[in-house]
């Protein structure tokens, strides 16, 4: 965990002598008060030292106003500032000289982008410069620049790019310290052969309509490359919707369906990854896609309801509850759409509601009033007031016009009786309304 | 829309390692693209980047900030008492002693008054007297009876104190470091004292109230109803209505929250132990709803933005709970330690989220959701520290705020280096990411959503200690991804208005700045349409307030682009008007330049001029009534402070306001003493001067005089520089400066030796004073005379006598490297003046310097230490006496007479014979190998030194910037003979090594355009042609060289020779050089003046790591190298450079 020990170690020691002196409650609490402050402010750019040279301190001037130009948008200043500013890189001491080249990179990259008379080329300039001259950083300009390119609509020049940065090697800054940045390359060059892979597709698509047979050999050699390198991404703890999509689109197409849905599974069910709701709509899709079993739909959509209960999903799983027929279900399902409405952003939405009616008429279609009337008296306090007071009706009738109507005839006929605030509020509503349409 | 989720989100990876153990520094901006997405819209692919360049440009409308409210009165509590230095804890005692006497004394002097008599002893008296003095202790000064006091004091001594000194010590020291550390840092204050309610649904505020801490020491809440309105040219300014409804209250207040608008808003206000809420609707009166009391200082205060009457409430027990008005406290929550490590901080925070009964826990190491519904129990990690991919070796959360207005899911989470957005349905990976890179952290929020969905939501951040407000774009959050946009901005501080604000009196100023620049207190933040209304409440109480309308892509030019541009230009050409840059070719550029930036420098001079009137005329009623102590001269002042660099001119009605508020100011800062103790009534003393008193001439001179003052300084047509012709003033007598003395004029022994001690001659002197030398001089005298005649016996030089001269040369030099370096005494420059012939004149030379010799040799001879030398002294010892008399011989010879010369060249061009081999070359590392480099080899075979340094040694070294290296230059070190010697040879040396290859640089001449280094090698070229007949001039134009500058060029080696390559050199440049043409090849001509602007104020660049002379030759190489990236096309463009391959791998470290 975080190195507390290591930063408060001064303090430490300080609290432990207040401590054994008196064991009363002021002294020890004077010390917590007095060890916070020092550990939350972030140590400065370029702090002031007690014995500054001139040219550290210019130094330390001249960063302060290229920042203070760039916070307040003067970019031709900052501009004139950075290239006086070049000079600190001839600091020679080391802890400074790694500050000062990612200041360097990371000032002079905003500001090149930001400057009114920027070109693309003095930018991708900046790019080759700086990937030689900070090598600590190697792979993260790389990675910039290839996404720069994209951006720009060089997608060729941006593979070629990865492609070279994926076989840089310098010692150790390769190996341990940049070995993310560098899979992160290899991921989004895989990413790039995705993308000709699909577009070769629909050529290949194109020209089997046209002339009954379409076979594109070196579509399949893209297929190849990318496949390798994204099965190894998808491998690590992270968020990788985009190349899981890439990747399953890829194993669907050559038919590959059984890989395709453990590597789903892998990346919803994997306890090292985060809880990603996409993840689970992925799979979601994907068995609903192959006509899946509608058990092995439900599982899906259960996970997905505890981890994110207000997901939209959870409506079609309300659905699926009700098909299922059984009483169980029907419950679990008024349960799912109350909590669902609890949710400040279902507060408004027509489908929230409709869904909530339907399973209302479901049940009492089933004869469950009394399962409606207990969950009911559980949640009346607070859906009283955060749904059903007079002010709402008027907001609901700003929202939607339905919602007021499925409001009002939930709260009159199911829930509280005629005579509610609400329904006393809606009512004197609905006719204004009905007027000025 | 809220409930959709993005479909794809942006990848990143999950890491739950511990954060890198180095502190890093905060650097704070947009840091990358982070990463891309793709997006098919039809057939083409489209890629969105998380981190994006393009953002709303938001502009301020004034160039300061506008004060809403007259200052306060609080300079009576604790802003003023707080000068005092907390570390300084006698004098922190002493004000207890005199402030609060009272407490100090008053129980045991009573008690023990009544059997107190006059009649005690006065033994220790004088002994407690005397200690005090050494003390240096100032004694009490509102002693009335020192008597009585004294019987007191020294009877009792301590023992009277009601409180044990040592007690009160302890406690006192441990409240001022208390005190200390939260004066940088106050983590009660998070969430801030200020609160804005708006009386609309809408986004757009019209009307509403602002809630906020008097901060006096009144202790009061006041809510005031505000109205943002657009005038008639369309510019918005906030207005107040009405006065303010003022409540007091127990303490102070730390925090001040606000709910939802639903006809009527909950207020809740935080304070130690009490927090409250009131009830505020459009039409009614704020009312109080409900108050409670903690037993633990509550850190936290929140108003549910859903339900109505409900609060939650931590507290630094580490227990929440559910507050509903009406009924009480719930607790929900109970933490007794910090959440996922041990921070040591009792700081707690909540916040509701998009459930109204699950909400966020916060502490300093990372944020949870607890759902506190009837039955259910479980909480989850929402953010984490560490576990947040680049987290950063002691990073805290400072505040978590609900982003409600925005998206019902986010969170916004703050550490003293990034803002996060998270999403409470996608835990522990943040949406967004920003390096906010504020200098003290982010303790206040708020948040301005979109007025459309193509609009960005803002994210303002507010600092306490520094007053920084950061502003931060971001878009997407429901069906698309968030994505951060723009570069950050930083908004106005108050403190920064100063520069702005008219001219005022040293004190007045440091006044005023002192009170601009108290730590903030609250953030609040409203808009209309394509305004941007911030308000910020300072601790003194204070509330500012600054308009930013949102530039379309047309305007956008104009006031960020051009005015800027203009600005730094006018900045720059006046360096360039102190300047007076020479040479011819700079003009020429120049006039390039200004062809392009006149009409707009023009504009900008206009503009400052149209600003200076509007003053004058806004102020002139003012001063006319004659107390103008402000607004009198802007122009001149606000242009050198830095205020042009926006040329945005406040409005008339901002001037106003800030001069009503700082005559506010003015009258509530009378001085008023914070003790209340003793004062001595001195009315009777006050000075009274009779009106009549003033002579009625005097009178009239002086009101003509201050007549021809305000015309001068209104800058009308009559504008002069006021002469005293005009103004009738008697002329200022001249006080002539005394003139220089010359020592030679006082005639006695002790001025003669003081003066001659000043040259560290003073033994010298002593000696011919006592006549100890006598027998020395005559023996020197004689030896002389036997020279001469031996000199006349011989008619011509013959060609054996040339020879044996040549030879002696050539066995000199062998010992030359032993003896001659006994003259150069590296430190004791003293010791050597000692030993070496006094010199007075430069000019002449001869009897005192020959007759020392025998001296001189006597000290060679005991082999004094060694130290490298330089050309300087290629002046050869004799080892032997026998030679002696060839030397010098052939050293008459060598001056004037052009043979010798000429034999001697073409004896040590050859190799093998080196004769008069310089010192250096001996002394350095390897001469032998030195010599026979060759020019072209030079710099390939020595790849590890930079290709600067040489460039540097050679300009160091080179003889023909006499204007540079003459300022050093100290002529009492140099020894008479060097100069006479070894001149002609320096430059005969150098081009005998430059060779053939040196014509071809020869005919340039030394100007500023060509290459600095061929300049090492231009001036010997006369010398080498000229060589023949004259001793050349240049030699006596070249400045004699101390030891500074000799040793200066000890690596001359190398880099004499390397002039012959340097034709074939492209001129290598060094990274910076090459990142420096990056930026300043966006603007060729600006930074063309920035160049010219450094070069004026040289320090600016002052290398220091390295010995000085070779930091000023570095920066000289810099400067060269870009004026010739400026102006040599083959150098400039970087992707030349950036295409060969070679040259890039040369950059790598």
């Amino acid at each position: 965990m975080d190195d507390i020990e290591a930063e408060l170690n001064l303090t430490d020691h300080a609290e432990a002598d207040a401590d054994d002196e008196s064991e009363n409650g002021i002294s020890v609490r004077a010390s917590t008060r007095a060890c916070v402050p020092p550990s939350l402010l972030a140590p400065a750019l370029c702090p002031a030292e007690s014995r500054e040279t001139g040219f550290r301190h210019s130094v330390r001037l001249c960063v302060e106003a290229v920042r203070d130009a760039m916070l307040h948008q003067r970019w031709e200043e900052a501009a004139m500032y950075m290239s006086h500013y070049t000079q600190a890189l001839e600091d020679n001491r080391l802890k400074k000289f790694y500050t000062s080249k990612q200041i360097m990179w990371r000032f002079g990259c905003e500001i090149l982008h930001q400057h009114p008379n920027t070109n693309p080329e003095t930018i991708i300039d900046f790019y080759e410069q700086m990937k030689n001259f900070g090598v600590g950083y190697f792979a993260k300009i790389s990675l910039d620049q290839a996404m720069h390119l994209l951006l720009g609509g060089q997608a060729e020049e941006a593979r070629r790019q990865l492609s070279v940065a994926e076989n840089w090697r310098y010692g150790k800054q390769s190996i341990s310290l940049q070995s993310q940045e560098l899979l992160l390359i290899r991921a989004y060059r895989a990413f790039l052969d995705y993308i000709t892979w699909r577009q070769k597709k629909t050529l290949a698509e194109e020209e089997a309509d046209q002339q009954g047979e379409g076979r594109n050999p070196e579509m399949h050699s893209y297929f190849r490359q990318a496949c390798v390198t994204l099965q190894e991404i998808i491998r690590q703890p992270g968020v990788w919707d985009s190349f899981v999509l890439a990747y399953v689109d890829m194993l669907e197409f050559y038919h590959d369906n059984e890989t395709a849905e453990s590597v789903l599974k892998d990346y919803a069910y994997d306890k090292s990854f985060p809880a990603n709701p996409n993840a689970h709509v992925y799979l979601f899709d994907f068995l609903k896609r192959h006509n899946a079993p509608v058990k092995k739909q439900l599982k899906v959509l259960e996970i997905l309801h505890t981890l994110v209960p207000s997901h939209k999903l959870v409506l079609d799983y309300c659905h699926l509850l009700l098909t299922q027929g059984e009483d169980d279900q029907a419950y679990r399902a008024l349960l799912l759409i109350m909590e669902l409405l609890e949710y400040i952003t279902w507060k408004y939405n027509v489908h929230g509601w409709t869904c909530l009616k339907e399973v209302i008429i479901a049940l009492s279609e089933r004869g469950l009033e009394d399962v409606l009337a207990k969950e009911w008296q559980r949640r009346k306090e607070l859906w009283t007031s955060l749904h059903f007071r007079a002010a709402h009706a008027k907001k609901d009738l700003e929202a939607c016009k339905d919602i007021l109507l499925i409001k009002n005839y939930l709260a009159m006929y199911h829930l509280y009786g005629r005579s509610c605030e609400y329904c006393n509020n809606a009512f004197r509503l609905l006719p204004m309304s009905s007027k000025k349409t | 829309m809220d409930h959709e989720f993005p479909e794809r989100l942006f990848s990143s990876f999950f890491n739950d390692d511990p954060p890198c153990p180095r502190r890093h520094a905060n650097i704070g901006c947009r840091t990358s693209y982070r990463h891309v997405i793709d997006q098919l819209i039809g057939q083409t692919i489209e890629w969105e980047a998380q981190n994006q360049v393009k953002g709303e440009q938001w502009l301020p409308t004034q160039p300061m900030v506008v004060p809403l409210l007259p200052p306060n009165n609080t300079d009576g509590s604790s802003h003023h008492l707080s000068k005092t230095d907390p570390a300084d804890f006698t004098q922190q005692m002493r004000n207890f002693y005199l402030d609060h006497s009272k407490y100090a004394f008053q129980t045991m002097g009573r008690l023990l008054s009544e059997s107190l008599t006059h009649e005690q002893t006065f033994q220790s008296m004088l002994w407690r007297r005397k200690f005090l003095e050494r003390l240096k202790f100032t004694t009490c000064p509102i002693v009335t009876d020192p008597k009585t006091a004294q019987c007191y004091d020294k009877l009792f001594e301590d023992v009277i104190h009601d409180f044990p000194p040592a007690l009160l010590a302890e406690l006192l020291q441990e409240e001022l470091a208390s005190q200390k550390t939260q004066g940088s840092y106050q983590e009660l204050a998070t969430g801030g004292t200020l609160g804005c309610v708006s009386f609309t649904d809408s986004t757009d505020f019209q009307d509403g109230v602002l809630i906020y801490d008097g901060q006096d020491a009144s202790q009061s809440l006041n809510f005031h109803q505000v109205a943002l309105r657009a005038d008639v040219h369309g510019l918005s300014r906030l207005e107040l209505v009405g006065g303010p409804v003022s409540c007091q209250l127990n303490g102070p207040v730390r925090q001040i929250s606000t709910g939802t608008y639903t006809r009527t808003v909950n207020v809740g206000v935080r304070s130690d132990h009490f927090c409250g809420v009131w009830m505020v609707g459009e039409s009614k009166r704020p009312t109080a709803l409900e108050v409670i009391h903690t037993q633990e200082p509550a850190t936290c205060l929140v108003v549910s933005p859903h339900l109505s009457d409900e609060l939650l409430v931590a507290s630094e027990s580490g227990a929440v709970c559910l507050w509903t008005v009406g009924k009480g406290l719930a607790k929900v929550r109970e933490e007794d330690s910090n959440l996922y490590f041990n921070a040591k901080s009792a700081w707690r925070w909540c916040e509701f989220s998009s459930h109204p009964r699950i909400m966020v826990y916060a502490d300093r190491t990372g944020a949870d959701l607890t759902d506190f519904r009837a039955g259910v129990d479980h909480s989850y990690t929402l953010f984490r520290i560490g576990m947040v991919s680049e987290s950063k070796s002691g990073e805290r959360l400072i505040l978590s705020r609900y982003l409600s207005e925005v998206h019902g899911h986010h969170h916004l989470m703050t550490t003293q280096y990034s803002a996060y957005v998270m999403d409470e349905r996608m835990p522990s990976i943040p949406m967004l990411k920003w390096d906010h890179g504020m200098r003290s952290p982010p303790m206040f929020a708020s948040v301005l959503p979109g007025t459309s969905p193509q609009r960005n939501h803002r994210v303002l951040l507010g600092s306490q200690d520094t007053q920084d407000i950061m502003m931060l774009q971001y878009s997407g959050g429901c069906a698309t991804a968030c994505v951060a946009r723009g570069p950050h901005q930083k908004l106005l501080s108050p403190s920064e208005a100063v520069a702005h604000l008219p001219v005022r009196l040293p004190h007045r100023k440091q006044a005023v700045l002192d009170r601009l620049s108290t730590p903030a207190a609250g953030l609040a933040a409203m808009q209309t349409g394509q305004h941007m209304c911030v308000l910020q409440l300072s601790a003194a109480g204070d509330l500012f307030y600054q308009i930013a309308h949102l530039s379309s892509g047309l305007d956008t030019q104009e006031p960020s682009g051009a005015p800027v541009t203009s600005g730094s230009r006018l900045i720059m050409q006046r360096f360039r008007a102190l300047a007076s840059v020479n040479t011819s070719d700079d003009d020429e550029e120049d006039e390039d330049d200004d062809h392009r930036t006149r009409p707009r420098r023009q504009k900008a001079d206009i503009e400052v001029v149209d600003y200076s009137q509007d003053l004058f005329d806004a102020s002139d009623g003012e001063v006319e009534g004659g107390q103008g102590d402000g607004l009198s001269a802007p122009t001149t002042t606000t242009a050198s402070s830095g205020l042009i660099k926006t040329t945005l001119q406040p409005h008339e009605e901002v001037v106003c306001k800030w001069k009503d508020w700082l005559t506010a100011l003015d009258s509530n800062q009378a001085p008023k003493s914070p003790f209340t103790h003793h004062v001595i009534p001195v009315e009777d003393l006050a000075f009274k001067v009779a009106p009549g008193g003033r002579d009625p001439l005097v009178e009239l001179a002086a009101q003509s005089v201050r007549q021809q003052l305000r015309k001068g300084s209104r800058g009308t047509a009559a504008a002069s520089v006021l002469t005293h012709s005009a103004t009738d003033l008697p002329p200022l007598r001249v006080t002539p400066a005394p003139g220089a003395e010359e020592p030679s004029r006082w005639n006695d022994d002790l001025s003669q030796r003081l003066a001659v001690s000043w040259q560290g001659k003073w033994k010298q002197w002593w000696q011919d004073h006592m006549g100890l030398n006598n027998e020395l001089k005559r023996q020197e005298l004689r030896r002389k005379r036997r020279e001469e005649k031996g000199r006349r016996r011989r008619s011509a030089p013959s060609l054996s006598g040339s020879f044996a001269s040549s030879l002696s040369c050539h066995s000199d030099s062998d010992l030359s490297g032993f003896s001659t370096c006994g003259s150069q005494d590296l430190g004791s420059d003293w010791e050597k003046e000692l030993n070496d012939p006094p010199v007075t004149n430069d000019s002449e030379d001869g009897p005192p310097s020959q007759e020392l010799n025998p001296t001189w040799e006597s000290d060679i001879c005991l082999g004094r230490p060694l130290f490298q030398s330089t050309q300087v002294n290629m002046k050869l010892i004799p080892a032997a006496q026998a030679k002696k008399s060839i030397l010098v011989d052939r050293r008459e010879e060598a001056g004037p007479s052009a043979n010798s010369g000429t034999e001697r060249e073409t004896l040590s061009s050859t190799p093998h014979k080196r004769p008069r081999q310089t010192e250096q070359e001996s002394l350095g590392s390897t001469p032998l190998k030195l010599s026979q480099r060759t020019g072209k080899d030079t710099p390939a075979s020595t790849p590890q030194r930079p290709s600067w340094q040489t460039e540097q040694e050679r300009l160091g070294s080179t003889p023909s910037t006499p204007s540079r290296q003459s300022g050093q230059k100290t002529p009492t070190t140099t020894p008479q003979r060097q100069p006479r010697r070894t001149e002609p040879e320096t430059p005969l040396n150098l081009s005998q090594r430059t060779g053939p290859n040196t014509p071809t640089s020869a005919p340039q001449t030394p100007s500023r355009q060509t290459d600095h280094k061929s300049l090492g090698s231009t001036p010997l070229k006369p010398s080498q042609r000229a060589g023949h007949s004259t001793p050349t001039p240049t030699p006596q134009r070249q400045p004699r060289r101390t030891q500074e500058e000799t040793l200066s060029s000890t690596p001359l080696k190398p880099s004499q020779q390397a002039p012959s390559t340097t034709p074939q050199r492209p001129p290598r440049r060094t990274e910076h050089e090459i990142m420096e043409s990056l930026f300043s090849s966006q603007e060729p001509s600006q930074s063309l003046l920035g160049a010219d602007e450094e070069q004026q104020s040289l320090p600016i660049m002052h290398h220091s790591s390295s010995s000085q002379p070779s930091s000023f030759s570095s920066q000289l190489s810099s400067f060269s190298s870009f004026f010739s990236s400026q102006r040599a096309p083959q150098v400039r463009p970087a992707r030349s450079q950036t295409s060969q391959p070679k040259k890039k791998s040369r950059m790598g470290f």
